[in-house]
C-alpha cells in the first residue's frame, strides 16, 4: 500500500513537470565532489534513479534507488562472448545476480572480471512497470561489456551505444547514441528525454532502427574551485535519459541514468595551443638552414 | 607469386614503411577493427606511444597504467599511512609482464616498426627530402648529450611525478605528467580530428604542460623536416624498453671486419645517429638507443656483417648485391635517388 502511494505519488510529480531540482545548490555540489553526493542532495528529479553516494570507494560503489519502490537490484557483470573480433577478449566473469536493498541502498563490489556493471531496478505497481537502470565502471580487466549490454534484461530498456571507454566520459556538448528497446526489439519513433541536475529537459526521438542521438546539453556552471582542478575534483552533474511505452493496457517507463562532465573545450583555448604549436616550429627553423650537406650527397650520388 | 611480392616488396625498408602505415592506421583508428571496448582490453600494455586520448585508437601505450598505478595505488596507499601490500604492487607487475609478453617477441621493434608517433616522424622526413631540404645529423658529442635526456624524462615524468603526485606532494595534473608533454597524445588526436588535445589548458599547472608539450609538438614536427627522429632520441618508452633490451630473443648483431673502420655508412643510414654501429662490434654494436629498423643492415656493403636474429634464426643479413640495389633507390641518409613512375600501360619510366 505504502509502495503504492509513492508510486502514484511520484507519477503524479512527473506528470507535472517531470523535474523539481534543486537549483544553484545542486551545481556547487557537484562542482566540488568527486562523485555526486546523491545521499545528501535534494531530489532533482522524480523519475526513478540508481544513483552513486559518497560512500563509494575505488573497489566498492554504494548506491541509493531512488523514486522506485523496489525491493533489490540486479547486477550483471560483463560476461559472455562479444561478436567478433572482441572474443579475443579476455572470456568468463561472474553471471548476473540479484542484491537486497536495505533502506533503498546497496553497495557493489565489481565481479572477478571485467569493468562496467550493468545494474538495474524494477517495480511494477497498477499495471505501472517502472525500472531504474545505471552502469558502474571499475578499473577491472576482463570481458567488454558488448554482450551484456546485448542481452535483454527487462521489458522496456535503454541500452547506451557504445558506453564511453576508459578515459571517457559523457561530455557537455558531445552526441551519443541510445537504443530503445521493447521485449529485445528496437523501438522505431520512441522518444527520449533527457532531463539533467541543471534543469536542461530535451527530448529526442529514436530513427528506424530504434537508435536516438543525445546531446548533451551545455548547462554546467563555471567551476569555483579553479579551472584545472583536475579531476578529483572535476565537476559533475548528473542526467536521467526516460522513455516510456503502452502495451496491452500496461504503461511501462523505464530510466538510464549517469553523469556528465564539461564540455572538454571549456577551460581550453585552441588558439593558445596554436600559438605554443608556432613558437616550438619556429624554435625548429634554424635545423632548416641549408648546410651544404645535400648538395655534396647529390653530387656524389 | 614471388615476383609480384619482391615487386610490391622490394627491400627490407620498403617491408618497414608497409608495416609503419599499418600499425599506424591500426593504433590510430584501430578500434573499428579490434573493438570498441576490445581497443582498451587488448594489453594496454604496448611498448609503443599509441594515446589513450585519442578516441579511436586500438590499443594504448605502456607508460599510462605505469603512471596510473603509480599515482592512484602506490602513491595514494602510502599517502594514507597504509602498508605497501603485494596486491597494490600486483598490477604493476602485471603491467610489466604483459608489456614483456609484447617486448619479448619484438625487442625494440615497437619503436622503429610500430610507433605511431615514429612512423610520423619519418614521414614527415620523407617530407622534407622532397622539398629537398637538407638534412641534419648529430655528431657524437651532441648524441652524448641528448641521450642521457631520455633516462632523466622516464624517471622525473613517468615515475617520479605520478608517486608524487599519489603521495599528495605534487599537484593531481602530475599523475600523467609524460601524458601531458607527450607530442603522440597531439599527434595521433590531431589525427582522428579532434583538435581537444592541441587547445592548452587557460590557467594552472595544465597552462605550462600545455604550453611544453605544444611547443615540443610543434619543434618536432618542423625540425623532423631535416632531423631524424627528433623526439626519439630522447622518449622515454626508448629508455622504458632499454631495460629490457638484452632479454629479447629478438637482437642486432655485428660482426667484427676489417673495412668497417673505413666504411662508416651504416653510421650515415642510421635514423638515431649511433655511432657505436660504426665503431663496435658484438654486444656494442647494438646500443640501448637501436630501434632495429634494419637499415644499418640494409646499407652495410658487405655480406653477413650486420644482421637482424630472433634467437637462432637471421631474419635479415647485409649483402653485397642488395647493397647495391638499395644504394641506387635510396642514399643512407634517406635522398630518394630514383622516382619510378609507371605509365597507363605499366611501363616503368625512371625519372
Amino acid at each position: 500500500m505504502v509502495a503504492r502511494v509513492m508510486l502514484a505519488g511520484c507519477m503524479l510529480l512527473a506528470v507535472a513537470d517531470g523535474v523539481a531540482y534543486g537549483g544553484e545548490g545542486h551545481g556547487q555540489h557537484a562542482g566540488q565532489t568527486h562523485q555526486p553526493a546523491a545521499d545528501v542532495a535534494q531530489p532533482w528529479t522524480t523519475y526513478p534513479l540508481i544513483e552513486e553516494t559518497s560512500a563509494s570507494m575505488r573497489n566498492r560503489a554504494v548506491f541509493d534507488v531512488r523514486n522506485l519502490p523496489a525491493l533489490s537490484v540486479q547486477v550483471y557483470p560483463p560476461t559472455g562472448q562479444g561478436k567478433f573480433p572482441e572474443r579475443f577478449a579476455v572470456q568468463g566473469g561472474d553471471a548476473p545476480y540479484e542484491s537486497l536493498l536495505q533502506n533503498g541502498r546497496f553497495a557493489l563490489t565489481p565481479g572477478r572480471k571485467g569493468n562496467y556493471h550493468w545494474i538495474t531496478a524494477r517495480a511494477e505497481v497498477d499495471g505501472e512497470v517502472r525500472v531504474a537502470s545505471s552502469v558502474r565502471y571499475f578499473s577491472n580487466p576482463g570481458p567488454a561489456p558488448t554482450a551484456m549490454l546485448a542481452q535483454p534484461k527487462h521489458e522496456l530498456e535503454i541500452v547506451p551505444m557504445p558506453l564511453p571507454r576508459e578515459h571517457w566520459h559523457y561530455r557537455e556538448g558531445e552526441s551519443w547514441k541510445f537504443l530503445v528497446r521493447f521485449q529485445g526489439s528496437p523501438q522505431a519513433g520512441a522518444t527520449l528525454r533527457l532531463i539533467t541536475e541543471q534543469g536542461s529537459r530535451v527530448q529526442f526521438v529514436a530513427d528506424r532502427n530504434g537508435v536516438a542521438e543525445v546531446t548533451i546539453p551545455q548547462d554546467l556552471p563555471l567551476p569555483t574551485g579553479g579551472a584545472n582542478a583536475g579531476h578529483h575534483t572535476r565537476q559533475k552533474a548528473r542526467f536521467v535519459l526516460v522513455t516510456s511505452h503502452d502495451k496491452a493496457q500496461k504503461h511501462y517507463v523505464t530510466t538510464f541514468n549517469y553523469h556528465y562532465i564539461p564540455s572538454a573545450m571549456r577551460d581550453r583555448s585552441l588558439m593558445a595551443g596554436t600559438i605554443f604549436m608556432l613558437l616550438g616550429g619556429l624554435l625548429a627553423t634554424p635545423l632548416l638552414r641549408r648546410t651544404g650537406r645535400g648538395k655534396k650527397e647529390k653530387l656524389n650520388a | 607469386m614471388r615476383e609480384i611480392l619482391s615487386r610490391i616488396v622490394p627491400t627490407l625498408g620498403r617491408m618497414r614503411l608497409l608495416v609503419q602505415l599499418f600499425m599506424l592506421w591500426l593504433l590510430v583508428y584501430g578500434s573499428s577493427v579490434v573493438g570498441y571496448y576490445a581497443a582498451e582490453k587488448i594489453s594496454g600494455t604496448l611498448p609503443a606511444l599509441s594515446c589513450a586520448y585519442d578516441k579511436r585508437d586500438g590499443d594504448y601505450c605502456v607508460l599510462i597504467p605505469t603512471q596510473h598505478i603509480l599515482h592512484h595505488r602506490i602513491g595514494e596507499a602510502i599517502a594514507q599511512g597504509q602498508e605497501v601490500a603485494l596486491k597494490m604492487l600486483l598490477p604493476l607487475g602485471f603491467t610489466v609482464l604483459s608489456f614483456f609478453v609484447f617486448f619479448v617477441l619484438l625487442n625494440k621493434m615497437f619503436c622503429g616498426w610500430i610507433c605511431p608517433l615514429g612512423t610520423l616522424q619519418e614521414l614527415v622526413y620523407r617530407l622534407g627530402r622532397l622539398f629537398r631540404l637538407d638534412t641534419r645529423r648529430l655528431e657524437e658529442r651532441h648524441t652524448a648529450k641528448a641521450r642521457p635526456v631520455k633516462w632523466l624524462l622516464l624517471v622525473l615524468l613517468v615515475l617520479a611525478l605520478p608517486l608524487a603526485a599519489g603521495l599528495g606532494v605534487t599537484p593531481h595534473e602530475t599523475g600523467d605528467a609524460f601524458c601531458q608533454v607527450c607530442p603522440s597524445r597531439l599527434a595521433t588526436t590531431l589525427l582522428t580530428g579532434d583538435a581537444e588535445q592541441a587547445a592548452i589548458h587557460t590557467g594552472g599547472l595544465g597552462f605550462a604542460f600545455g604550453a611544453v608539450a605544444n611547443t615540443l609538438f610543434g619543434f618536432v614536427l618542423v625540425g623532423a623536416l631535416a632531423l631524424r627522429q627528433p623526439f626519439c632520441r630522447i622518449c622515454p618508452l626508448l629508455a622504458f624498453n632499454a631495460f629490457f633490451q638484452r632479454t629479447s630473443p629478438m637482437r642486432l648483431v655485428k660482426q667484427q671486419h676489417d673495412r668497417c673502420a673505413k666504411c662508416g655508412i651504416c653510421h650515415e643510414a642510421c635514423p638515431m645517429d649511433i655511432h657505436e654501429i660504426w665503431q663496435s662490434h658484438g654486444r656494442g654494436a647494438f646500443h640501448e638507443d637501436c630501434t632495429l629498423c634494419g637499415r644499418c643492415a640494409e646499407f652495410c656493403p658487405d655480406d653477413g656483417v650486420i644482421s637482424i636474429k630472433l634467437g637462432p634464426l637471421t631474419l635479415f643479413r647485409s649483402a653485397r648485391e642488395y647493397y647495391k640495389r638499395r644504394i641506387r633507390r635510396e642514399s643512407p641518409h634517406g635522398e630518394m635517388k630514383t622516382i619510378v613512375w609507371h605509365d597507363r600501360k605499366g611501363r616503368k619510366d625512371h625519372v
